[in-house]
């Protein structure tokens, strides 16, 4: 009975019924998006980091046993694959246990993963190395080499350098004991070579040819002649000391070896040959360092071994299915090659000396040669986008870990030689989790450590699951309001028929029972559909998102928050409903309660006291009904000044969400790639280089630049700069020798410390004539700029940080856990930030509040320190030398051009000195290195030398990313000596992260303004009924439509304006709050043009106008449809 | 000299079955300077006419002649200078603005027009009236008859040459019923308007000059 008087009473009231209806599926509506949404993206992003990075956060190659032990002790999931081998066809094998295959989502296009024995997977791009595209199934041999020892012949190996000792130990062992008789073969070779000299001079002469025209014969066959006329005199002059004595001779023959190495520098430096390297700017200094390097030692043992033959042993033998060879290389030394130790030793006899062997055998590599037949088990999908960790470890080809053993521990440790019995392969550790630094700081002295960097989780302003949540929180806070609202009305409309029920005998309690029956049935209508429909637009939503950012979304479903989420929207809708029902105690028997509480109103003498009366109008009328109706007209303004506010908030928080990806690519010209050479290329290999990257489909643009490594820069008072005692102060000491460097790791004289102990550390660029770089420089520099000079002339533009100290902080040395994750790049800048002294900045745009240490405007010239620690052995030894350079400065600036550089706009590093490409040349020497001897090779090229220290920088520019073109440039850099990095990974995620933040503003401001339309068209339509009585009055008094029409149109778009007036101060206020507290620095006019910068105004004044000419009519639209109206039709106190 | 003439007035409310036809082919002709009094049962269709007359309301056919001028085939705005102008018309319930002082209320219309009252006609008005010492009060602060009283005199302000009351003195005891009517019959004579009276007192539609029955939406006498 009650139930069919409450399905009764809903049909009874269409029109209520429908809009609460409607509300309910609106709340079950948004819910439902919401959160689909954020399980969505949550269950996205895990997926999608896993795509992109795999979901190890750390890759460790490391042939360290315990390394396991210790990754289990600390509870971290990792995967161990050992590193078998390389095969020419499947490429680099390895392992691969069931957990790596968990962390790496690699997909599997074809086929199964390896499980049983001699199953080998192959990544995709391994099937064009095969004639025939392998099929599944298919057995084939596998053969791969496992470098199983890399002996490195070089000057750093102990074994090498050992054996070349004992050699000359044994040498001069010989000439010590032969004194006389090896004096006389000197005489006699002296003889021959004066008896053969012009055919020795002509032998010399071979040299040259092809060498530059500049060259001047007869001077050098002068010099030749006197060289070795020279040398003969020295080295004859040796024995010139009689004396019996063995070690009196051992000692004047070590004394001879070392004095002859200055001659030999002086002899070096008037080499046309070796000169031709430098540069004109080259100091003859720079060229005695260089001499003395080359004719080091160790650089002498490097060039003896080069000058060895490389031979190969070679040994068979197999266990249980596996066949395996070994072969050996080495470096071998013949006897007579030991005067390239030194000239002295040219005159040793043809039959072997006592302790020297004919051929000296010095070990290269040993390399096992596996091989098994296999059975291809699968295909699976290129990873090479997902691998973070070295490039010549990227294995291609995998196995189970029982093969592994099978082909190890079954095979080679049965070996007979015990260099294969104890071999063990390498092992990468995969780590799983998404804190790239994780792993680091758990072994802070682990060798061959690889972070994921990309993998970690980029911070932007505006979090999508907080966002997530305020939906959710608005959505039920709304509901619950809008539904109470709703109900309210409706129950103080019903109360006349509540009443009556009650006059006939209802209870209390079965009243209530009508209203739950009611809920009831509103609920389970409103439920499914609401839900329904939020299930098909979310799905439409991510449709949209993959079309707009290239996302690969698959909308994901988590019912516990679904639960969780209509959970709460159902305790809102009833609490919405059910609290107008307390009221239901009110509710009178006459059930006529008057709908205005007229004791409520002020008396109209109250409010208007004794009043002249001044000629009335509409105008005058309607603003006094105005004064008495305050409280409905603020609603109003409010109701409307939230739609406006809505409509541009959402605008502008859209546009902040894009913040991120603004500041970080867009201003700071970030590339799509950067490519790096750990050596500056020459300028005409890299155009070439370029040309070939950009006839790849989709590249819009390529830019080189040459970066130089850390140096000191040292000027009058260069200690006295603000901003230099500020961070020395901060940086906490640990980090202070590691900034700074120590005198300790260089060879000074002691009057020269100054030069690293109180210099400024700074970076060196390299800009290449006509880059855009220079372009962008050239147009911020003054006009009286001398472009031509600084290009060849060595000289430099110095950029000093700008920046900006708070005096009141006090300067205490930060803790070095907090700098513990920051790079060295960001350092400056965050030990400022991070203590509250102050911020530092390259950005023009904050030139106007940011300021510079004055005193720097007055540097023209500079000393320039540059460490030449790693050029004569690569990273690995040091040789602690250091070049000095007095740089003539020529522009001081503060600022990057508008155009922003990448990296530095980004991160501010420390001040920068940019050279020309050309100058930057003449600041480093040649790599001393002769292993790999790039002189040699380039001149064969007819190209130039990549020869100078430094690096090579090539960023690219893609309009258009497709998997073949990124596949193609990597290819290509990684086949030229390059280390890509895929920078525009990084730029999609800032720029998903906008567009996914914007879905979810834009979700919820739709909500809002959905919400808050109803409630405002509800209000104003209860408005109007009061209007409606007020016109028909003053219609039946005469007052004329174009005077009513007039009068609500002027009022209709005063209350728009007031408005968006109202609203734009909020969001004024908003943004301000937003700048100071997320700790901008500078003030807050040129931060909020820089973070409005970009802003479209011209659609911010279209929401404007839209919002106005909506306003505007949804307001006037309604009263013209009640001036059509009879005066007897609104005034309804005549029905 | 006839002043409203009226033509086959029908008035149809809704449609079909649920239809009430509350004015069937009136034809009527009111002379100027005369009192007429409407009477007739309740739901006879009296404030439908009166309505009707005072241009208020849109009869379903006929002809209204006011004038001179066929009011229900002229514009909205020309219909509302004519009520504004020509027409008085008092509410049973008054339907004075809240917000506006008495003498503000009595003003509006002509303050509506643009014109400020005649003072004299004004003053006369009030004290005929006897609302001097109210001018200032606001309508929330009257009596019944008072606020009765108040709402005559802005019907009157204008000197319309048509006042229509409809049931003036219903929600007034006797003696101020009959001091209303004395009221308007006094500024009828005064300014010799056509004053159209509708009330269901047969008392009081006696002290008209002619005296219109009106019964299931059709005249049945005029005397
Ligand atoms: N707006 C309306 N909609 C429908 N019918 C109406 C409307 N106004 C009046 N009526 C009907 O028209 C008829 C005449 O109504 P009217 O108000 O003119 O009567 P009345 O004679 O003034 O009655 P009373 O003495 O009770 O005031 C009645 O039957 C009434 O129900
Ligand atoms: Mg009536």
């Amino acid at each position: 009975m009650l139930r069919r008087l409450s399905i009764s009473g809903l049909k009874g009231r269409p029109r209520q019924t429908m809009i609460l209806l409607s509300t309910i599926i609106l709340s079950f509506f948004f819910v439902t998006i919401a959160m689909n949404l954020l399980s969505t993206s949550q269950i996205n992003r895990v997926i999608q980091r896993r795509e992109a990075f795999g979901e190890w956060s750390n890759v460790f190659v490391a042939d360290q046993p315990d390394m396991a032990d210790q990754l289990s002790q600390y509870s971290l999931t990792y995967s161990q694959n050992r590193i078998l081998g390389r095969d020419s066809r499947f490429g680099l094998i390895a392992t691969a246990d069931e957990s790596f295959w968990d962390m790496s989502n690699i997909t599997l296009l074809e086929g199964s993963l390896p499980q049983e024995l001699d199953e080998i997977v192959l990544t995709e791009s391994q099937i064009s190395y095969f004639p025939e595209k392998p099929t599944i199934g298919q057995t084939v041999l596998v053969t791969f080499a496992v470098a199983r020892s890399d002996h490195e012949a070089y000057s750093f190996d102990p074994e090498t350098v050992s054996m070349i000792d004992q050699d000359l130990t044994a040498a001069n062992m010989y000439i010590a004991e032969n004194w006389d008789t090896y004096r006389d073969r000197i005489l006699r070779d002296q003889a021959q070579w004066q008896a053969n000299r012009s055919e020795m001079i002509d032998r010399h002469l071979q040299q040259f040819v092809g060498y530059s025209s500049t060259f001047d014969r007869e001077a050098e066959i002068e010099r030749f002649v006197d060289l070795q006329n020279g040398r003969y005199a020295r080295k004859l002059a040796l024995f010139d000391t009689t004396t019996e004595s063995l070690d009196e001779r051992l000692s004047l023959i070590s004394r001879f070896l070392e004095t002859e190495q200055n001659y030999l520098i002086e002899e070096m430096i008037r080499d046309p040959l070796f000169v031709s390297r430098f540069s004109e700017g080259d100091s003859e200094e720079g060229l005695r360092q260089t001499a003395q390097l080359q004719l080091s030692f160790d650089n002498l043992i490097d060039r003896y071994l080069q000058a060895a033959t490389a031979r190969y042993s070679s040994e068979l033998e197999a266990h249980d299915g596996t066949i395996f060879s070994t072969r050996n290389s080495y470096r071998v030394a013949r006897y007579h090659q030991l005067d390239m130790m030194s000239h002295l030793y040219q005159h040793l006899p043809e039959e072997v000396i006592p302790g020297m062997t004919l051929e000296r055998e010095f070990p290269l590599t040993s390399e096992l040669v596996l091989h098994r037949k296999m059975t291809v088990s699968g295909i699976i999908d290129n990873y090479h986008q997902v691998w973070d960790g070295p490039y010549t470890q990227y294995a291609t080809g995998f196995v189970s870990p029982e093969t592994g053993r099978q082909l190890f521990e079954g095979g080679v440790s049965h070996s007979k030689l015990e260099a294969n019995r104890s071999y063990q392969p390498p092992v990468h550790y995969f780590v799983h989790g998404t804190d790239p630094t994780a792993v680091e700081r758990l072994f802070p002295n682990a060798s061959h450590l690889f972070a994921n960097n990309l993998g970690s989780g980029q911070e932007t302003g505006l979090d999508e699951d907080v966002l997530s949540l305020i939906l959710l929180a608005v959505i039920t806070l709304v509901t619950a309001f809008s539904i109470f609202q709703i109900s309210l009305i409706q129950f103080k409309k019903r109360l006349r028929k509540l009443a009556l029920l009650r006059a006939v005998g209802a209870t209390f309690k079965q009243l209530r029972h009508i209203l739950a029956w009611e809920s009831v049935y509103l609920i389970s209508l409103g439920l499914p559909i609401g839900g329904l429909l939020g299930f098909v637009i979310s799905y439409v939503l991510i449709w949209l998102n993959n079309r707009l950012t290239g996302d690969q979304l698959v909308m994901r479903i988590n019912p516990d928050w679904l639960l969780w989420g209509y959970g709460l929207t159902l305790l809102s809708i009833l609490i919405g409903l059910f609290v107008p029902m307390l009221r239901i105690g009110m509710v009178p028997l006459r059930g006529n309660v008057a709908v205005v509480n007229k004791s409520v109103m002020k008396s109209t003498r109250e409010l208007l006291g004794d009043l002249t009366i001044h000629r009335q109008s509409l105008t005058s009328i309607n603003r006094r009904h105005r004064r008495f109706t305050r409280k409905q007209q603020w609603i109003q303004l409010t109701l409307m000044s939230a739609i406006i506010l809505i409509l541009i908030g959402s605008y502008l928080l859209i546009y902040l969400a894009f913040g991120d990806y603004r500041e970080k690519t867009v201003h700071s010209n970030m590339p799509d790639f950067e490519l790096e050479a750990p050596f500056q290329q020459g300028l005409r290999v890299s155009r070439a280089f370029m040309e070939e990257l950009e006839s790849i489909p989709g590249v819009a643009g390529t830019e080189l630049f040459v970066r130089g490594l850390k140096a000191f820069m040292w000027y009058d008072g260069v200690n006295q700069g603000e901003l230099d005692r500020t961070f020395r102060q901060l940086i906490p000491d640990a980090l202070h020798t590691e900034h700074y460097g120590t005198v300790e790791d260089f060879h000074l004289p002691e009057e020269e410390e100054y030069l690293i102990e109180d210099a400024s550390v700074i970076d060196i660029y390299g800009i290449v004539a006509d880059s855009q770089l220079e372009q962008a420089m050239v147009r911020m520099l003054p006009a009286d700029f001398d472009l031509q000079s600084f290009r060849t002339e060595q000289q430099a533009i110095l950029l000093m940080p700008s920046y900006q100290l708070d005096r009141s902080v006090g300067l205490e040395t930060i803790d070095p856990a907090r700098l513990e994750t920051i790079s060295r790049e960001e350092r400056m800048k965050q030990v400022l930030e991070l203590s509250g002294a102050g911020h530092i900045t390259y950005d023009i745009r904050r030139a106007a509040v940011m300021k510079h240490d004055q005193s720097t405007e007055q540097i023209d010239q500079v000393d320039l320190a540059i460490p030449l620690g790693a050029t004569a052995g690569e990273s690995k030894r040091k040789l602690n030398y250091i070049r000095q350079y007095r740089i003539p400065i020529t522009s001081v600036i503060y600022h990057l051009p508008e155009e922003g550089f990448w990296p530095l706009s980004d991160t501010v590093q420390n001040p920068i000195l940019f050279f020309s490409q050309y100058s930057m040349d003449s600041l480093y020497p040649y790599r001393m290195h002769s292993v790999l001897d790039f002189n040699i090779i380039y001149r064969y090229l007819g190209e130039e030398p990549a020869v100078r220290f430094g690096s090579s920088i090539i960023q690219v520019d893609q309009s258009d990313i497709t998997e073949q073109g990124v596949t193609e440039l990597k290819r290509l850099g990684f086949k030229n000596g390059y280390q890509v990095n895929s920078l525009y990974l990084q730029k999609q995620q800032l720029y998903t992260k906008g567009v996914r933040t914007g879905l979810i503003i834009g979700l919820l401001s739709a909500t809002l303004l959905l919400i808050a339309v109803q409630i405002q068209t509800g209000s104003f339509r209860g408005q109007l009924e009061v209007e409606r009585e007020r016109i028909g009055i003053l219609q039946s008094l005469g007052v004329t439509e174009k005077d009513f029409r007039r009068a609500y149109l002027k009022d209709a778009l005063a209350r728009v304006i007031e408005a968006i007036i109202l609203a734009h101060a909020i969001i004024i206020i908003g943004l301000i709050v937003y700048l100071v507290t997320s700790g901008q620095s500078g003030d807050l006019i040129t931060e909020l043009r820089i973070t409005l910068s970009d802003y479209k105004w011209l659609w911010h004044l279209g929401l404007i106008l839209l919002f106005g000419f909506m306003g505007t009519l949804a307001t006037y639209l309604p009263i013209g449809r009640i001036l059509r109206r009879r005066p007897v039709e609104n005034i309804r106190s005549l029905q | 000299m006839s002043i409203i003439t009226l033509h086959g007035i029908n008035k149809i409310y809704g449609q079909g079955d649920i239809a009430v036809h509350a004015l069937k082919d009136i034809d009527l002709e009111l002379q100027q300077g005369v009192f007429y009094s409407i009477i007739g049962k309740s739901g006879s269709g009296k404030s439908t006419l009166l309505h009707i007359l005072g241009a208020l309301d849109q009869p379903t056919s006929g002809q209204m002649i006011l004038e001179g001028r066929n009011v229900y085939e002229a514009t909205a705005d020309e219909q509302a200078l004519l009520r504004r102008r020509r027409i008085g018309f008092v509410f049973q319930s008054y339907n004075l603005l809240p917000e506006h002082s008495v003498l503000e209320n009595i003003l509006l219309p002509s303050h509506l027009d643009g014109i400020e009252p005649d003072g004299s006609h004004l003053q006369e008005i009030v004290e005929v009236l006897e609302i001097g010492d109210k001018l200032r009060a606001f309508p929330d602060e009257l009596s019944g008859g008072q606020a009765q009283r108040v709402a005559i005199a802005r019907a009157l302000i204008t000197k319309p040459a048509i006042l229509l009351a409809d049931e003036p003195t219903g929600n007034l005891d006797e003696v101020a019923g009959r001091e209303v009517l004395r009221l308007l019959k006094e500024f009828q004579t005064r300014l010799g308007q056509t004053t159209v009276l509708v009330t269901h007192d047969l008392d009081i539609a006696r002290l008209a000059d002619v005296i219109i029955e009106i019964q299931d939406g059709s005249i049945k006498s005029i005397s």
